[in-house]
């Protein structure tokens, strides 16, 4: 990472007792960017943002902000503000007492307060609420008091543990919409923690992918799900079908050729070798039984999903699972029907030993 | 890259809030406590103790034959007690849990007023209602019940059991209505779903739960009511010395310590082994035996038998109560019925009484005082015990809260022997220490249950929001709990200024209150007593309603909070 970065996270691990939950993590935010930390649950992603709040120390490394490293700075000295998981919001107050908080300790003379203040619930469409209690506030707005209430002290970094996680779908989709408004028109640096994926890739400028305390991954959203540094940020990001598969030297254009069991994929320019070959469900045509350069299968599930129909299909050649999507209109499959899967799409060969099988973290959630 | 091993990130300055409580507690509970088993060993000085060390102590109580009458009826009394108080107090505890609805708060609050009305005054009551001439026998006659007084009503065992209960029975309830908390109604009809008859029921599933708060009762009560002796002395006719009463009688007119010493170790470990058998008898039974099943309503109709009870309780618990009051106006100087009309002059003659009101007045500065410290002291070591680390967390918490299980007459015969042995005259200095040993646990306590509710994300959220670790305190934490600060500083005041039983120990020639009241009783029956209870009773309550709503304020608001997030707007 360049060392201009705005926020600079710099070599930082962290060790509870014997077991680490950072390991030299290095992570450069640009000035205004909105970064999303993705990962299962226990991947330390929380931990890292606890860290660079301040209310964790890191047992090695630091935390660079405007190029001062800031690692021994206490929580209530630092200018980043933390949205927690839960909306907690403090009970003795109301929803504006709850917002002026952080700006009374900060002393800030009255008149200024009361702008700031407005500033924060006309950005969050809070008006009318600010003398309720918080037991007098559904989800949805608790939360909305939270973010106001971490956003009004201006903080240079913003930090987000899951905020939207506790909450309904609707809620959930609703907020994140306005998330990004409100990013786009404070211009802040976002740092936003989920295990959702399809959260971090819709909400962020960069995502950053976890895996078991180590970054796997860091970059644009679209290259993250294209683009995939590993068999685990392919199956975690986009629930792709990672396949064991080989590379094939082309013989006649010079070109190699990826293939699964024999079945030509497409042009790579991996060196010969085995490899995993990583192809999302909607990059597979489903043909018949039977068809040149097509993998043999048989159906094993079917779900309507509207605009189109999932299918899981069990490889005859060695079992392995494949999960194809198909347009609506195709012709249907029964389950137990033999099929023959081609790739039509984009696919990516990721050149491995043995890592298609070792990284197998759950990606249920 | 640099390197940084740092201990824990819990806010800092937890040893600094409990070191003032630490240092105070260990002063005035834990070196007198240490310094009266070493008193045991030492040899007998009047008013005092000195080497050599010798068992003679131990030997003069062992040697004396009477020391196992006065053990014996100190357990007749307490055994007793504390089972019939139990027992009593499981309908009690389930209907509020399970049946009372919108009665709950009110019935609670009429149970925990009574608490508040002086223990002297309570005792005092049941002996104007049982006498010879007593309300019950003039009623029982009157009506032709019977012809003669009874005369086993009043001075006997009965009557004080019956005194012992009366001050227990709220207590009791309260404890177990908190174990009754996370018994839900679901268990029960998960067992009745399952198979299970209503008394089988209550054996497999409610007794099994409660079995260790029962047994917690029960000892807690056993202890107080063992060790007690004012009741005794005023309800049993004093014919049965109880250890208690020999304790102070060797302490203060004897002045033999080492021997007062080993008498409250006898005590103790008495006490000790008493729920040692118990305990050991219970698992062997597989608590089988404990058959609470008749005196308590099985859950499918819970409400009939249980309320009934419930409101037997609260006459028994109010009507003593009551006509001591109503007395407290009566013209003549008679205690029993006919009422002969109202008057004033009993309180006047009160306020002639130039000891009563210095006693009075002097008794509500040393709760004023009391309270002051308890509440600086204790808050500050609350917080600071929620700042350290978990095994002195522990530690310190288990030796805060010892004095709670320990008799009081322990607490005042280890503070009287450490006095004595630092030289300082009894005055009301000295009760002010024995006062604080007995409240500064129970501050504690509340506090701690209050400070354990609350979110600890918040203290987190503060200090993101730039509070300095002080300022958590100020701005987050100590809003949220004032109710309970102000509800346990009013309960510190009752205790304090009703304190008796550690306070005859330490007490000079000024007199609080509870002393005066004592002194009085036992000379004489007048309405003068009446009236200064009453008084008494008057502070108490007003005291208890303060408390209350405090309490209720912070239940509404924590119970809206449910309401509104079971149904959203």
């Amino acid at each position: 990472m360049t060392t201009e970065a705005h926020l600079h996270i710099d070599g930082v691990s962290h060790r509870y007792g014997d077991q680490d939950a950072l390991v030299a993590v290095n992570i450069g935010v640009a000035k205004g960017e909105f970064v999303t930390l993705v990962g299962p649950s226990g991947c330390g992603k929380t931990t890292l943002l606890r860290i660079v709040a301040g209310l964790l120390s890191p047992t090695e490394g630091r935390i660079v902000l405007n190029g001062a490293d800031i690692t021994s700075v206490p929580a209530n000295r630092r200018p980043t503000n933390l949205v927690f998981q839960r909306p907690t919001l403090f009970p003795h107050l109301d929803v504006r007492g709850n917002i002026e908080f952080g700006l009374k300790l900060a002393k800030l003379a009255k008149a200024e307060r009361a702008t700031r203040i407005q500033e924060v619930i006309d950005l969050l469409h809070l008006g009318g609420l600010e003398r309720r209690r918080p037991f007098e506030l559904s989800g949805g707005q608790m939360q909305r008091v939270s973010l106001a209430r971490a956003l009004v002290n201006r903080p240079e970094v913003l930090l987000l543990d899951e905020p939207l996680s506790a909450l309904d779908m609707q809620i959930r989709l609703e907020l994140e919409v306005e998330l990004r408004r409100v990013h786009r028109e404070i211009g802040a640096t976002f740092l936003y923690v989920t295990h959702d994926q399809r959260e971090a890739l819709a909400l962020a400028d960069r995502v950053v992918v976890f895996d078991n305390g180590s970054v796997a991954q860091i970059d644009r959203p679209e290259d993250v799900y294209r683009t995939p540094a590993s068999a685990f940020v392919a199956r975690f990001v986009g629930d792709a079908n990672v396949l064991a598969g080989e590379v094939i030297s082309g013989k006649d254009h010079g070109e190699n050729i990826a293939a699964i069991h024999g079945c030509p994929i497409g042009p790579t320019r991996h060196e010969p070798g085995p490899c995993s070959v990583v192809i999302r469900a909607e990059a597979w045509a489903i043909g018949n039984h039977g068809s040149p350069d097509s993998l043999e299968g048989t159906v094993l599930d079917r779900v309507f999903r509207g605009s189109t129909v999932a299918y899981r299909v069990q490889l005859t050649a060695d079992g392995q699972l494949v999960r194809a999507e198909a347009a609506a209109g195709d012709p249907p499959r029964a389950v137990g029907d033999r099929v023959g899967l081609s790739c039509t799409g984009e696919f990516v060969v990721i050149a491995t030993m043995a890592e298609t099988d070792s990284s197998q973290e759950g990606t249920s959630d | 890259m640099l390197t940084r091993q740092r201990r824990g990130d819990r806010p800092r300055g937890g040893i600094l809030a409990v070191g003032p409580g630490a240092v105070l507690f260990i002063a005035i509970f834990v070196l007198p406590a240490l310094w009266l088993l070493a008193t045991s060993v030492l040899t007998a000085e009047r008013f005092g103790s000195s080497l050599p060390l010798t068992l003679d102590g131990f030997r003069d109580i062992f040697e004396s034959p009477l020391t196992w009458t006065f053990v014996k009826n100190a357990l007749y009394i307490g055994f007793p007690t504390a089972a019939v108080t139990v027992a009593a107090a499981i309908p009690v505890a389930y209907w509020l849990r399970f049946a009372a609805r919108r009665a709950r708060i009110p019935v609670i609050f009429l149970l925990i007023a009574t608490l508040f009305a002086s223990y002297l005054v309570r005792i005092y009551a049941w002996r104007t209602l049982l006498g010879q001439n007593g309300i019950i026998n003039v009623g029982l006659q009157e009506v032709g019940l019977i012809d003669e007084p009874l005369g086993f009503l009043l001075f006997s065992r009965f009557a004080t059991v019956i005194g012992l209960t009366h001050l227990f029975l709220p207590i009791v309830v309260m404890l177990l209505l908190g174990a009754f908390q996370p018994l839900e109604s679901g268990y029960l009809e998960v067992g009745r779903d399952l198979g299970a008859g209503s008394l089988t029921v209550w054996r497999r599933v409610v007794l099994p739960i409660l079995a260790q708060p029962i047994l917690g009762a029960f000892m807690l009560i056993l202890i107080i009511a063992s060790s007690d002796w004012a009741t005794a002395t005023f309800l049993g006719g004093g014919r049965d010395t109880l250890i208690g009463q020999e304790i102070l009688r060797t302490f203060q007119q004897a002045g033999n310590y080492p021997r007062g010493a080993a008498y409250t170790i006898l005590l103790l470990a008495v006490l000790a082994a008493s729920f040692g058998i118990i305990a050991a008898g219970l698992r062997l039974a597989g608590l089988n035996n404990l058959r609470m099943g008749d005196a308590a309503p099985g859950p499918p109709r819970p409400a009939p038998l249980a309320g009934a009870w419930t409101a037997i309780t609260l006459v028994f618990l109010w009507v003593p109560l009551v006509l001591v009051i109503l007395f407290s106006f009566h013209r003549t100087a008679g205690l029993s019925l006919p009422f002969e009309g109202f008057s004033l002059r009993w309180y006047r003659t009160l306020f002639d009484d130039g000891i009563a009101s210095e006693a009075f007045f002097r008794s509500l500065r040393m709760a004023a005082l009391v309270t002051a410290i308890t509440a600086v002291v204790g808050t500050l070591a609350a917080f600071g015990l929620t700042r350290i680390r978990p095994l002195a967390r522990t530690t310190l918490t288990g030796a805060f809260l010892a004095p709670i299980a320990l008799p009081p007459i322990f607490v005042g015969a280890a503070l009287l022997t450490y006095v004595a042995a630092l030289g300082y005259t009894l005055s009301t200095r000295t009760i002010l220490l024995g006062h604080l040993v007995m409240t500064l646990p129970l501050f504690l306590l509340m506090l701690k249950t209050a400070l354990d509710r609350l979110d600890p994300a918040l203290d987190e959220v503060s200090a993101d929001l730039g509070a300095r670790p002080f300022q958590v305190l100020t701005r987050s934490t100590l809003p949220q709990i004032w109710p309970t600060i102000v509800g346990a500083s009013a309960l510190t005041f009752a205790v304090s200024f009703d304190e008796f039983p550690v306070t005859v120990f330490l007490s000079g020639p000024e007199m609080t209150l509870p002393l005066y009241i004592y002194a009085r009783a036992r000379k004489t029956i007048d309405p003068t007593i009446n009236a200064v209870s009453t008084l008494l009773l008057g502070v108490m309550m007003l005291l208890c309603v303060i408390g209350a709503l405090m309490v209720l304020a912070a239940q509404r608001r924590r119970s809206d909070q449910t309401n509104t997030l079971a149904n959203p707007a």
